[in-house]
């Protein structure tokens, strides 16, 4: 089965795109692509625990993605340097895999297409 | 060769659509198949009451692809959203859901998307 890489670049609540990129994940999925995200640069705030979005009105995008891999099978990576420059360590975050620039850059070449929010 | 795109970006904001219908259009010369999903913003570019004075219609360069055989496909809940309805979309496009994301994505040998 061909990949398809989503890299979600952009904060969570800010601009829609983090959200809409959870739903093409799960979207792609569910007509059994192969499908695997990555959450870098600002995209990394979506893997903080402890959101309560509530407050805006809108559902917590931590948890979703907490819950994606189990519920939807997407694998979820969260990017080790966009992490390490906005200082948010490992405890901070949604259980996930971290993912290095080097290995971002493997999963791009692996992929059929790359999507990015 | 298929290939498809993928516009997340509304009209008259960003080159990306213009990008998106000459690509096309030179695909289509050179006897390539194409189809274009309008996704998030980019679902307004099929709005066909669209009035641009002066400029390019792209409503109606969307509807002349779709007329030499581009698919279009406009993501359903993308529309909704923004109160965009059935019948407000230009001639030749439809709304759909991800599946059809997933549908052009599949069989297209390249797949370009351009967003924000």
């Amino acid at each position: 089965m061909e990949k398809i890489l989503v890299l979600i670049r952009n904060c969570p609540y800010g601009t829609v795109l983090n959200g809409e990129a959870f739903r093409v994940c799960i979207g792609l999925a569910a007509c059994e692509m192969q499908v695997e995200a990555v959450l870098m640069d600002d995209g990394v705030y979506a893997a903080l625990k402890n959101q309560r979005p509530k407050k805006i009105g809108m559902l917590s995008l931590g948890q979703a993605y907490a819950d994606i891999e189990s519920k939807f099978d997407v694998p979820l990576y969260v990017h080790t340097e966009s992490l390490r420059e906005r200082g948010i360590t490992e405890q901070e975050i949604i259980s996930s895999k971290e993912i290095s620039t080097e290995g971002i850059r493997e999963k791009i070449n692996e992929a059929k297409s790359v999507l990015t929010f | 060769m298929k290939i498809g795109f993928l516009l997340n970006t509304g009209p008259y904001t960003f080159e990306n659509t213009n990008t998106v219908v000459r690509l096309a259009r030179a695909a289509l010369k050179k006897g390539h198949q194409c189809s274009i999903f309008l996704f998030v913003d980019g679902v307004i570019n099929a709005s066909k009451d669209i009035v641009s004075p002066g400029e390019t219609s792209i409503p109606e360069q969307l509807k002349e692809l779709a007329a030499e055989g581009v698919t279009v496909r406009i993501c359903g809940e993308c529309a909704k959203y923004r109160g965009q309805k059935r019948d407000c979309i230009v001639e030749g496009s439809r709304q759909a859901g991800v599946g059809a994301l997933a549908e052009i994505m599949g069989s297209s040998d390249r797949f370009l998307a351009f967003g924000f």
